[in-house]
């Protein structure tokens, strides 16, 4: 009777412990560790989530929900340098539902390198420049005063501004890209994915696209130089302009038209194609549309 | 119809004179050649010969004309397009068809990348998540048949100049996604 009394409680913690590694219950992670203010942080997750939120901390802390395939939670600081990785046991790539899901605060002016394969990524209130890269995962940005460079395979991208200028720098293969509030220098490229940009103040955009669509609604700066090219998409400009632009518009098989009421001429008498030339305000700024087989829409306002 | 001389220095075509009338009309004269040469019955056949093999060494000065334009224009996208990374030798380029497709056989340098990049392609896609497989197979198939399609509209306008930019930057994309695939397949490593 007494050695049943004895051993009564240690069966109670095995069978609670055996329960618990047996639940979905996922492990937490917490650390913290000292960073610059303007320092490099890098985050690499491969599936789940990666929240990554700015404060006024000199500190990066880590807050995580582990799958049962993390092996373990790499966090290191080195001068200037903050990494926190997500390590899978060796051959644990199981696409599938394991989900880590990692919260990361930064010093808000920190450079942010974020890599994720199927994770999601999101960055709010970070002023440093970011590099968010994804294969699968979504990646939904907020942009500050800084440079962005934001690339995907097939996850959608959702970037929001603040109006303030920043070089910025986005490209998918088939995901979409939605784009706000943005201003300053923008080069996006897409192969399959429709693109829709909203910029404040445009100084020079680039879009180009195989046959995801093309929309663009925004101001362009004085001597703004706006290039849109796709293949088979459309492409619908809406560029104000104090000062104006020159434009050109051509196609080979689409159709193009505009809000000012210029005609469309055809390229030669005998062939296809098509071009809209002309200016207008001051022609300051230039603007180039271009496809094979998609259809052109220009308007000189938003 | 001329209405102003030459100006002494001249800055834009718009200060050139709009029309210069040639010193003595010209074609009397060629309409009297022409009409002497209709009573000859072996002059119109050697200039129809001459007509017939005309349009042959145009049309291939046209079509090496294009292939030396798209062929430079993706020399330089290679050359600055990010992350293309040089690739390892790879054997003899495989034989295609089509002027434009020759352009891209005799650059070496582009086909080897391209070969390399083409022949680890299946590994790599075998390493993304298979949602994100499926999508850039789709995507690279979308860039295939634009190449054809654009390859396709230049071989009845080969000089259209449109639709060369659009090949070469169509042929950079397939660069780029081949580009990006290779390094999204580092799982964990990032893009």
């Amino acid at each position: 009777m007494k050695l049943t009394h004895r051993l009564l409680p240690a069966a109670v913690a095995l069978l609670t412990s055996a329960w618990a590694c047996g639940s979905d219950t996922p492990a937490t992670f917490e650390r913290e560790v000292p960073a610059q203010a303007r320092g490099v942080v890098e985050i690499s997750n491969v599936n789940g989530t990666i929240d990554v939120t700015g404060s006024d901390r000199a500190a990066v802390s880590v807050n995580a929900q582990l799958a049962a395939d993390v092996d373990h939670v790499e966090v290191t600081s080195s001068g200037d340098h903050t990494v926190v990785r997500v390590q899978l046991r060796p051959h644990s790539h199981d696409w599938g539902h394991e989900e880590t899901h990692l919260r990361v605060r930064v010093p808000k002016d920190s450079s942010l390198e974020v890599s994720g394969v199927s994770a999601n990524v999101t960055t709010t209130g970070v002023s440093g420049a970011q590099r968010l890269k994804s294969v699968s995962g979504d990646i939904t940005a907020e942009i500050g005063p800084s440079d962005i460079e934001v690339k995907s395979v097939s996850g959608s991208l959702r970037l929001r501004g603040k109006g303030q200028p920043a070089k910025l720098h986005i490209s998918t293969v088939s995901g979409d890209l939605e784009l706000k509030h943005a201003a300053g220098d923008l080069e996006a490229t897409t192969v399959s994915g429709q693109a829709t940009v909203e910029l404040d103040a445009a100084r020079s955009v680039r879009l180009r696209s195989t046959s995801g669509d093309l929309t663009f609604e925004g101001r362009l700066l004085r001597g703004a130089e706006f290039d849109a090219q796709t293949v088979s998409g459309d492409l619908k400009v809406r560029a104000a302009s104090e000062d104006g632009f020159a434009f050109e518009a051509a196609s080979v098989t689409g159709d193009i038209s505009d809000c000012f009421n210029v005609e469309a001429q055809r390229t030669s008498e005998y062939g296809p194609g098509r071009k809209l030339n002309g200016s207008r305000g001051t022609g300051a700024g230039h603007v180039r549309l271009k496809t094979m087989s998609g259809e052109i829409e220009l308007c000189d306002r938003k | 119809m001329t209405e102003q001389g030459p100006k002494d220095s001249v800055t834009t075509l718009r200060d050139l004179p709009q029309g210069i009338e040639p010193e003595r009309d010209l074609w009397p004269q060629i309409e009297a050649r022409i009409a002497g040469r209709g009573v000859d019955s072996a002059a119109p056949a050697a200039a129809g010969a001459r007509r017939r093999g005309a349009p042959a060494p145009l049309r291939w000065l046209a079509a090496a004309a294009m292939v030396g334009c798209v062929a430079v224009g993706v020399w330089i996208g290679r050359s600055v397009l990010p992350g293309a990374a040089p690739a390892p030798l790879a054997p003899a380029a495989r034989p295609v068809s089509g002027t434009v497709q020759v352009a891209w056989v005799s650059d070496p340098r582009y086909q080897r990348a391209h070969e390399a990049l083409m022949r680890s392609l299946g590994a790599q896609l075998a390493a993304l998540p298979p949602a994100s497989r499926a999508k850039v197979m789709a995507s690279l198939a979308t860039i295939r048949q634009a190449k054809q399609e654009l390859e396709s509209a230049l071989g009845k306008d080969p000089g259209n100049a449109l639709l060369q930019e659009l090949l070469v930057n169509t042929y950079q994309d397939e660069m780029r996604v081949l580009t990006d695939v290779r390094e999204a397949s580092d799982a964990g490593e990032g893009i």
